[in-house]
């Protein structure tokens, strides 16, 4: 099946071409020559994969041809719907990117595109507002199949300062890349929620065929984009390079908890409990705000809501926050079996319905939940959750609020940098990662390590007064400035200490020692003696202003600590 | 070069703890006390003198302190070392004259636990000219291996029976840590070492106590300290753990007590005699008669 791309289409995309995509690659974007290329992320950082191949053609914004290789493998992948087994003529990529599109005010750098390229299919694209008006934000919606000879390009770029290209060495050889494979098991998630919407054409099968959409009007994929936050959160911790490790399992527990989505789903509405979404993709409700899902798992989805706004509003509530989202959402009851965690049951059932991913169970639900991979993703999910009322929705903090809670978190944070060494500002960059670190520089940050250099000089200044101490048993007031020249009897002028410290740092108090005491005491040398009758208020002040200094310094030469 | 020569001076002024070498006229008058003591004793003095590798010198060089150090820690010669290991011994008096001007300085030869340890001059060397010297005289007051053993340290078995003034003290406020009274050889002894250098009343004090603590001031007895600063010379005779000392002052024809402040440096007068004195400061007059500006 073709999808042809309506007017209105068109001119979007005759818009958004202008000057809103970046695009790499060889070729154009709209003429329909060369290859598709590769789209980078406009301005922003984030992933973005791009398939490459010799003789496709196709365009945005008109009908793709597409060429059938003969070697036709066949692939097998664990979808959450269930097992699922598709073609690969030729080869197969897909895609994931953050970008600013259209306009800055309805576009959120945070939307999340899939395309996905798979073959034998048509190609289909729909252009779909995503989420609730409360959040303007888009989500570019659209699929390509495309169908190409052996040796093509898959190349990976990672915010736009990596880029690792592979060249397949076979002819429609799946993917082995574990991030690959994760970002499969999402795209199957994302399916579920075009077929929800009613689609824009078929966007998948295991047969080659279409699984056929109705054609609706799109607004339906609205809700289920927003509704597969989850599972693109999952996959996104799943091809975190760093997480790789942990990111398969959460690949695997991602597609799990997605597909019980989707059984759930279906199964209520078509009575069809635990059938594979692709055999009545048709039949999938929309979910949200009708949503066929339990209300249960709506009202933790809601309050996941509520809480990345109240952590964008608050940022230090973050862990708090994400607690009690963890706690939530691993008690999410499974609907077949009250009382039964939902991730318990996906892990129960992994074994006998992923062909591909193997088993488990269990123990490796248990490690995974255990894990602090599964932490380090869900503060992950709140935070893009938090980001995404940055771009002043209705129901974000205005932008105004939120620049001069920057200012006054720059400001401290630039305090608390110069006071502790940096250190702070690796720990806020490590717990609250981009909302901390965007305000690691800038006027107030520097005004904040300048406060914090004055504080540094004080509490050193503050130091020194309170260890020069009082007269007490065996100390005795030693002059810096000796009264005889006129120096006062003040902390500004000696420090209290202990009768010999006296006597070796002043001759005059040294005469008067036993002699049996001065043949075990010679004096120090006269730097020394001076060392030690400086007042102690006064070195706590240069050694504060030091430290204040020091600190300033190390963080303008080398920056923040990064985490 | 005179510059780098003047620089190398302020270097080690600056981070040197001092000379190592003695100058010619101390060597020469602890080489007179080496004559005249006895040939193995002097031959074990001189052996303590050839190990000093440090010399600090105070208050214009009247305090000439002797160290051996060894890896930055003093280190006496303890295989030389005399029987008399009290804390501080002064061994003998020499007489220098200089051969320019016959003036004539008066050093005292200090051990302390049984090491040569210190040289105290009368005034500093450098007002006499010391190029040229010889040596008057050389007076020993004690032998320094004959073992020194503390036999007054019981206390006095009849305080009162003696003693009027420590009666009055008593009857004044605690006394403490009374020591056996000096007989009259080592009160012979000692006025000999320190002719007119305490008070009358002090002196006959040692006839009742060879020293004690009261209010809080220990009276040091046959054991006082003496003390050279720039412009004078001092005898210690009662010390106060954090208020100061009472001390009087050589060459004064009219003893009078003074109290010091160690940490403003001041000197105040006290009183004229030590038992005026000691009450004085035991009921904290001092620091007021130092503050209406009571100076020497």
């Amino acid at each position: 099946m073709v999808h042809s791309h309506t007017e209105s289409e068109y001119e979007m995309a005759a818009a958004m071409t202008s000057d809103k995509f970046r695009y790499t690659g060889v070729g154009e974007f709209r003429d329909g020559k060369g290859d598709s290329g590769g789209f980078t992320p406009d301005g922003e950082t984030g992933l973005a994969y791009s398939g490459f191949a010799d003789t496709v053609v196709t365009t945005f914004a008109s009908e793709t041809t597409f060429h059938t290789t003969t070697a036709v493998p066949t692939r097998t992948f664990s979808y959450p719907m269930g097992s699922m087994t598709y073609t690969m003529p030729g080869w197969s990529s897909w895609s994931k990117s953050r970008w600013a599109t259209a306009s800055e005010a309805t576009y959120d750098a945070q939307a999340i595109a899939w395309r996905r390229y798979s073959p034998t299919e048509s190609s289909s694209g729909s252009y779909s507002e995503e989420g609730e008006d409360a959040t303007e934000r888009f989500t570019w919606l659209w699929q390509h199949s495309y169908t190409g000879p052996a040796g093509h390009l898959f190349e990976q770029n990672f915010g736009g300062t990596t880029t690792t290209t592979h060249t397949s060495a076979t002819t429609g050889a799946p993917p082995t890349d574990p991030a690959v494979l994760a970002a499969m098991n999402a795209i199957a998630n994302q399916s579920v929620g075009e077929s929800a919407a009613g689609g824009h054409g078929p966007v998948y099968s295991t047969t080659g065929q279409g699984v056929g959409g109705s054609g609706g009007d799109g607004g339906d994929g609205v809700v289920a984009a927003k509704d597969l936050n989850l599972a693109e959160f999952f996959a996104q911790a799943a091809t975190e390079p760093t997480w790789q490790s942990a990111g398969q399992s959460a690949s695997k527990f991602a597609g799990q908890i997605a597909g019980q989505f989707a059984r759930q789903i279906v199964g209520q509405s078509a009575g069809e409990g635990g059938s594979s979404v692709s055999d009545e993709p048709s039949d999938l409700p929309a979910r949200h705000p009708d949503s066929a899902m339990p209300e249960s798992w709506l009202d933790v989805l809601d309050a996941l809501k509520d809480r990345a706004k109240t952590a964008y509003d608050h940022p230090d509530q973050l862990p708090a926050l994400t607690d009690a989202a963890l706690a939530e959402l691993t008690a999410m009851d499974d609907p077949e079996n009250p009382g039964t965690p939902i991730v318990q049951t996906c892990a129960m059932t992994e074994g006998g319905e992923g062909g591909g991913t193997g088993g488990g169970g269990s123990a490796n639900y248990q490690a995974w939940f255990q894990s602090d991979a599964y932490r380090v993703w869900y503060v992950q999910l709140l935070r893009s959750q938090t980001a995404a009322y940055g771009g002043a929705g209705p129901n974000g903090a205005a932008p105004a609020a939120r620049d001069w809670v920057d200012q006054v978190d720059g400001f401290f944070a630039g305090w608390a940098d110069t006071m502790t060494f940096g250190v702070s500002t690796w720990i806020r960059g490590r717990i609250y990662r981009d909302i901390a670190t965007r305000n690691h520089q800038g006027a107030m940050f520097h005004v904040g390590q300048g406060v914090g250099m004055a504080h540094s000089i004080a509490i050193g200044g503050a130091a020194g007064w309170s260890s020069a101490g009082l007269r007490g048993p065996g100390r005795e007031f030693s002059h810096w400035f000796p009264a005889r020249m006129g120096g006062a009897r003040s902390l500004w002028n000696g420090n209290y200490v202990p009768r010999a410290v006296h006597a070796l740092s002043d001759p005059y108090r040294y005469r008067f020692m036993p002699r049996a005491w001065k043949a075990s005491n010679p004096m120090p040398s006269v730097v020394s003696q001076q060392w030690t009758r400086i007042p102690y208020a006064y070195k706590g002040v240069a050694g504060g202003g030091l430290y204040g200094g020091a600190s300033v310094i190390r963080s303008s030469l080398w920056g923040p600590w990064q985490p | 070069m005179g510059a780098m020569a003047a620089m190398s001076k302020l270097f080690a002024w600056a981070f040197r703890r001092r000379q190592p070498n003695l100058r010619d006229y101390e060597r020469a008058i602890l080489e007179a006390v080496e004559a005249a003591l006895p040939s193995d004793t002097g031959s074990r003095l001189r052996s303590q003198r050839e190990e000093v590798n440090l010399v600090q010198r105070h208050s214009q060089d009247k305090e000439v302190n002797l160290y051996r150090m060894r890896g930055g820690k003093v280190a006496p010669p303890v295989e030389f070392r005399f029987s008399n290991d009290a804390e501080e011994l002064l061994l003998a008096r020499v007489r220098l004259e200089s051969l320019e001007n016959a003036a004539e300085v008066i050093a005292d030869v200090w051990l302390v636990r049984g090491v040569l340890f210190s040289i105290t001059f009368d005034r500093p060397p450098k007002s006499v000219s010391m190029e040229s010297h010889r040596v008057k005289s050389c007076e020993l007051f004690t032998d320094p291996n004959s073992k020194y053993v503390v036999e007054r340290d019981a206390a006095s078995p009849a305080g009162d029976r003696h003693s009027s003034r420590l009666a009055v003290l008593k009857a004044l406020g605690e006394v403490k840590d009374v020591r056996a009274p000096v007989d009259a050889t080592d009160l012979e002894l000692f006025l000999r070492r320190y002719p007119q250098c305490v008070p009358e009343d002090y002196v006959s004090l040692l006839g009742e106590a060879d020293g004690f603590v009261f209010a809080g001031w220990r009276c040091l007895g046959t054991q006082i300290r003496r003390v050279v600063t720039e412009d004078r010379n001092i005898t210690v005779l009662a010390e106060h753990p954090t208020q100061g000392l009472l001390c009087s002052v050589d060459a004064e024809a009219l003893k009078k007590v003074y109290f010091y402040d160690f940490e403003d440096d001041e000197f105040a007068l006290v009183g004229h005699d030590f038992m005026q004195a000691l009450f004085a400061v035991s009921r904290g007059e001092s620091k007021r008669r130092a503050r209406h500006g009571v100076r020497s």
